[in-house]
């Protein structure tokens, strides 16, 4: 029998195709580059830029207001990659603007994100000399953030075995709630933890000149701890992979500082031994969540087939 | 023609690629049945160490021998050597070790031997008495038990995980009633 062709149908999709395959190559020829764009150049020295692509978006205040147009390794100044954007005219670019990078932590993808330091500084429209359009100053590096959360996480850990040293003043309530919420800021994962530890507190009675001692090693650990992350906002060049390596580290070192208080603790007052079995949940929960970084494609495509357990199947 | 032709079955295949559901991630309780305290023995237990393998909330199976591998969707409620703490405390009594024994446990395997169906679960614990008075070591012994796996996968390992731990506690408890006991001069 002959087939009976859906001319008009076949015809329609076709037409729709080009138009979809038109309408695309407009787009992708108009993002950010019209004629009405603005250029800027960026220096880069602070950020990695692993994720950052050619049309990679620029955004200020969330808004996509250009992309990047290309980059290349600084021949002027040494390890400064030079970054050049276009940016939609009605963008208002800064003197005081200040550029940084930002990545997905799921895709990798990096965009370049813009912050205007004041409102009412002047608009960016110098071009320096020997540069061919206006150059938009570096931010802060992320890593800085990053090691200022970790220092003052093992800074309050620290603060907090004084406390016990210092027999259970009220002191150490404030001290260990706000270590508890730095903590539950990075894992996600304390409330019925903080619950409990509230609850240890009206419990907690005065300690044994043994568990003091003991309590001062622990001491001196989370001091070590302080001073090996202050030092991380030194390094300017971290990637998301760098910085996921960091939090896995400070998951593993409070894990075992807590592990050390558990042990050492363990025969002392009951209340003590409940903080210390507070402090220990606090870095299993910022172990899981460091753990569920490791590789973020799992999270979208599963586990490989061949790394599935007995009976496992993705479907 | 040919464009749009290659152009939707580009699509076709990409649709292909897009991931389907995946399994619910499952948890479950390493529970040994331990309802009331048994031993009269003067011991306190101290919180159970892990092998760092073992110190995760992940199932470990084994599919080859000298080889280990965590499920990735069957995972314990709470680390393991935490819920063995918590067992061997409320079989053996977690008071204060005032003049008493202190009895140190350390996890050295928990997982799904699997080389072939159903597989069995084992787990290993070594044990030491210890003196705090005159912090010595009294006795030392690694305990072993294994139960078949009910089923080829994460919850049959589980019941035989269950089953292999009750047993086990049972093990220490009698050693710890023994080396606990006054020693004849």
């Amino acid at each position: 029998m002959e087939p009976e062709a859906k001319y008009t149908l076949v015809g329609a999709a076709a037409l729709l195709l080009v138009a979809l395959l038109a309408a695309a190559l407009v787009w992708l020829k108009s993002s950010g580059e019209g004629r009405d764009a603005h250029r800027f150049k960026i220096y880069f020295e602070k950020h990695s830029l692993e994720g950052l692509e050619p049309r990679s978006y620029v955004t200020m205040q969330g808004m996509k207001v250009g992309s990047v147009t290309g980059f290349r390794f600084s021949t002027s100044r040494k390890g400064a990659v030079e970054v050049f954007v276009s940016l939609d005219p009605g963008t208002p670019v800064r003197q005081t603007t200040t550029a940084t990078t930002e990545r997905h932590l799921v895709t990798g993808l990096a965009t370049v994100r813009l912050a205007n330091g004041s409102e009412d500084s002047p608009l960016l429209t110098a071009t320096p000399e020997g540069e061919p359009y206006p150059v938009i100053k570096e931010g802060g590096s992320p890593m800085q953030q990053m090691s200022d959360t970790v220092s003052q996480l093992a800074q309050h850990t620290g603060e907090t075995m004084r406390q016990i040293t210092a027999t259970l003043t009220p002191a150490n309530i404030a001290a260990f709630t706000e270590i508890l919420d730095n903590l539950r800021n990075v894992s996600r994962r304390a409330d019925a933890m903080v619950t409990k530890a509230d609850a240890t507190f009206t419990s907690l009675g005065g300690a044994a000149e043994e568990v003091r001692a003991l309590a001062s090693a622990v001491k001196a650990d989370a001091d070590t701890l302080t001073k090996t992350y202050a030092t991380l906002g030194t390094d300017a060049t971290a990637s998301i992979g760098e910085i996921r390596e960091a939090v896995r580290k400070v998951s593993a070192d409070v894990d075992r500082l807590s592990k050390r208080a558990d042990a050492l603790l363990a025969s002392g007052d009951e209340g003590l031994r409940d903080t210390a079995r507070a402090v220990r949940s606090a870095a299993e929960a910022l172990g899981t969540a460091a753990g569920r970084l490791r590789d973020p494609r799992e999270v979208i495509y599963g586990p490989p087939e061949g790394g599935l357990g007995p009976g496992e199947k993705t479907r | 023609m040919k464009a749009v032709l290659g152009f939707l079955l580009a699509t076709s295949l990409a649709a292909c690629a897009i991931p389907g559901p995946r399994e619910p991630e499952r948890y479950f309780i390493l529970d040994a049945g331990i309802a009331a305290p048994r031993s009269g023995a003067p011991v306190v237990a101290t919180p159970t160490t892990a092998a760092s393998f073992y110190d995760t909330q992940d199932i470990a199976y084994s599919r080859a021998p000298g080889t280990r591998a965590y499920y990735r969707f069957n995972r314990w409620t709470e680390r393991p050597q935490r819920s063995i703490h918590g067992q061997l405390a409320a079989r053996l009594g977690g008071g204060p070790a005032k003049g008493g024994l202190r009895l140190d446990t350390n996890l050295d395997e928990i997982y799904h031997d699997a080389p072939e169906q159903p597989g069995t679960s084992r787990i290993a614990i070594t044990a030491e008495l210890v003196d705090p008075d005159s912090r010595t070591v009294l006795a030392r012994r690694t305990f072993s038990r294994s139960a078949p796996a009910a089923s080829y996968d994460a919850p049959g390992a589980v019941q035989g995980f269950n089953r292999a731990l009750a047993a086990l506690i049972g093990d220490i408890e009698a050693w710890v009633a023994v080396e606990a006991r006054p020693k004849p001069r």
